[in-house]
């Protein structure tokens, strides 16, 4: 399995503009565009020959079937054989509508269309460009779980993007963040929902608990029902010192950092930064 | 790989209906024309020149004639509209529709594509042409017989033929037509790079046609009509002469040549640095995810 490249020169652009980067469709300004290690704008026939890319509301011809578009998208990256179309449209699960023109697909069917076409080439790389766009909640739901299957049957690597958070959480193993038409992270997902150094706790009296812990020197900080303990100490330390000062405690946890927790303060940072 | 590109494009061209207005649109003009000239007198002023000039009327008004005839205003009008309708829609279409997105994400090189495009418009231009040569024998033969061929251009051309020359003038006057429509059809699918809507580029291409032919009627420009695209153009009128200006036929298939050239280098330069995209937010904050 082939892991993405890419190492452009953004000048304020966004997703889309890095997609059509990576895909040959926009000229970075300067820097270079390598797709499973060959640069895209010099060698853009062996870079793209196994790519597939799905784009937000994917469009056809709409008065084609959906074999015939299959057909005609095909010939762009060379001939598939029609084995290899019905193979896809099983996949897919469009097996019996192939003959209906495009027009007459509900989104959902559209979207799985798209995916067929991607599929065609036998793909190494599957850029998905927000592939749930326009979609309803059960439609969300097909495609999360068609890419995850692609992933773990085909063995893909997928690009994927979108503004649905709960959607990259839920597929992404690792997560590359941009602002500004810059990458403000990149790493795995673990990493971006690292746990929190906050620490949510419940008892009886949270101010006489937050002197106390004070007083240990156990905590560095405490806002509301949360607690920054100092480095080192561990919530076991924190537990023991307040039943010692005869405090109940009834419940205290760790709080992992959801991905748009992530998300948020590191835009947060960057409008700080900015100013 | 790259016939079965063309046949792509093909099925795409005629998969459309709007590719078929302009033979509906010569069916209906054509039987009109041959119909008016059947029923009404409209043939009066060809029967005084053909008689004034000792020619039997009765010989010279047939269907190649009125065949002929009827090419002049379609030639000049209807041609033009429909090629660089159809021009206009080769790349400007599929940008609007999306579809070329789709297409720009596979190895093709922008290049190739256009000049794939750009062989099917040719195409297209050949078939337009060939289904207005056959519709204006069928249709006038259905009203006026076989015989032989009068062309006239007031204070340009009078010429005529018998049945199996007139035929051949008639069949060479449609290959340079062909010439005619495949200029505008690139003109229009330059102007189809340009990142606008395919109605714009369609405006733009006859604009360019109407501008060029209007300019021409100005007497200053007379001197200078050489340069003016149109002039080239009408190529076709010198094929019904007697006898054909071959050098004049030459030099202006040389200049189309290079007109058209420049079209496709023009277009290839524009559309090489043309940004397709649909950037829902541009310069906003994004997140890329991979599954590895």
């Amino acid at each position: 399995m082939s892991r993405p490249t890419f190492g452009s020169q953004v000048n304020g652009s966004g997703k889309s503009t890095i997609i059509g980067m990576i895909l040959g469709q926009v000229w970075p300004t300067s820097g270079d565009v390598f797709v499973c290690g060959r640069d895209v704008f010099n060698n853009r026939r062996e870079a793209l020959q196994k790519v597939g890319a799905i784009f937000e509301a994917p469009a056809f011809y709409e008065y084609f079937s959906g074999l015939r578009n299959l057909q005609i998208l095909s010939q762009y990256t060379g001939p598939a054989r029609q084995g290899r179309i019905r193979e896809v449209l099983d996949w897919v699960g469009l097996s019996g509508r192939e003959h209906s023109t495009v027009k007459t697909y509900s989104h959902g069917m559209r979207a799985r269309l798209a995916l067929a076409q991607a599929l065609l080439p036998g793909p190494e790389l599957l850029i998905l460009d927000e592939p749930s766009d326009g979609l309803d909640p059960e439609g969300i739901h097909e495609m999360r779980q068609t890419i995850l299957r692609l992933h773990r049957e085909l063995r893909l690597t997928i690009f994927f993007s979108s503004h649905l958070l709960k959607e990259v959480e839920l597929i992404c193993t690792r997560v590359a963040v941009m602002s500004q038409g810059e990458k403000v992270f990149e790493g795995t997902l673990s990493e971006a929902k690292r746990p929190d150094q906050w620490v949510r706790i419940r008892v009886d009296h949270f101010d006489d608990a937050v002197n106390a812990l004070r007083k240990m020197n156990l905590i560095q900080d405490a806002v509301k029902d949360r607690i920054m303990p100092m480095p080192g100490i561990g919530t076991d330390q924190i537990v023991r010192g307040l039943v010692e000062e005869g405090l109940s405690v009834f419940e205290i946890c760790h709080e992992e950092q959801t991905l748009e927790d992530f998300y948020l303060s590191l835009m947060n940072r960057d409008r700080k930064a900015n100013r | 790989m790259f016939f079965s590109q063309l046949t792509n494009e093909l099925w795409k061209l005629f998969g459309k209906k709007r590719t078929y207005i302009g033979f509906a649109m010569f069916f209906l003009a054509q039987n009109v024309i041959a119909a008016v000239f059947r029923f009404s007198n409209a043939s009066r002023n060809m029967v005084r020149q053909l008689e004034g000039n000792g020619y039997p009327a009765d010989h010279f008004i047939s269907s190649l004639t009125i065949a002929t005839v009827m090419l002049f205003p379609i030639a000049y009008i209807l041609l033009p509209l429909y090629a660089s309708l159809v021009g206009g829609d080769l790349v400007a279409k599929e940008a609007e529709d999306g579809t070329l997105r789709m297409i720009l994400s596979r190895p093709i090189s922008r290049v190739r594509l256009l000049l794939v495009k750009w062989m099917a418009g040719a195409i297209f231009s050949l078939v337009l042409v060939a289904v207005l040569g056959l519709f204006g024998l069928l249709f006038s033969s259905f009203l006026f017989p076989w015989s032989g061929l009068f062309a006239f251009i007031p204070g340009e051309l009078f010429s005529v033929f018998d049945p199996s020359t007139g035929l051949w003038h008639y069949f060479f006057a449609h290959l340079a037509l062909v010439v005619k429509a495949v200029t505008i059809t690139g003109l229009a699918l330059m102007f189809s790079c340009f990142n606008i809507k395919p109605a714009s580029a369609t405006i733009l291409a006859l604009s360019f046609c109407f501008v060029n032919f209007i300019l021409l009627q100005i007497p200053f420009f007379r001197d200078i009509q050489h340069w003016f695209l149109t002039h080239h153009l009408n190529l076709w009128q010198h094929l019904f002469a007697q006898p054909i200006p071959w050098w004049r036929v030459g030099e202006s298939l040389s200049i189309l040549f290079g007109f058209n050239l420049t079209f496709f280098i023009v277009g290839s330069a524009v559309f090489f640095t043309v940004v397709i995209l649909n950037p829902e937010n541009p310069f906003g904050f994004n997140l890329l995810g991979f599954c590895l």
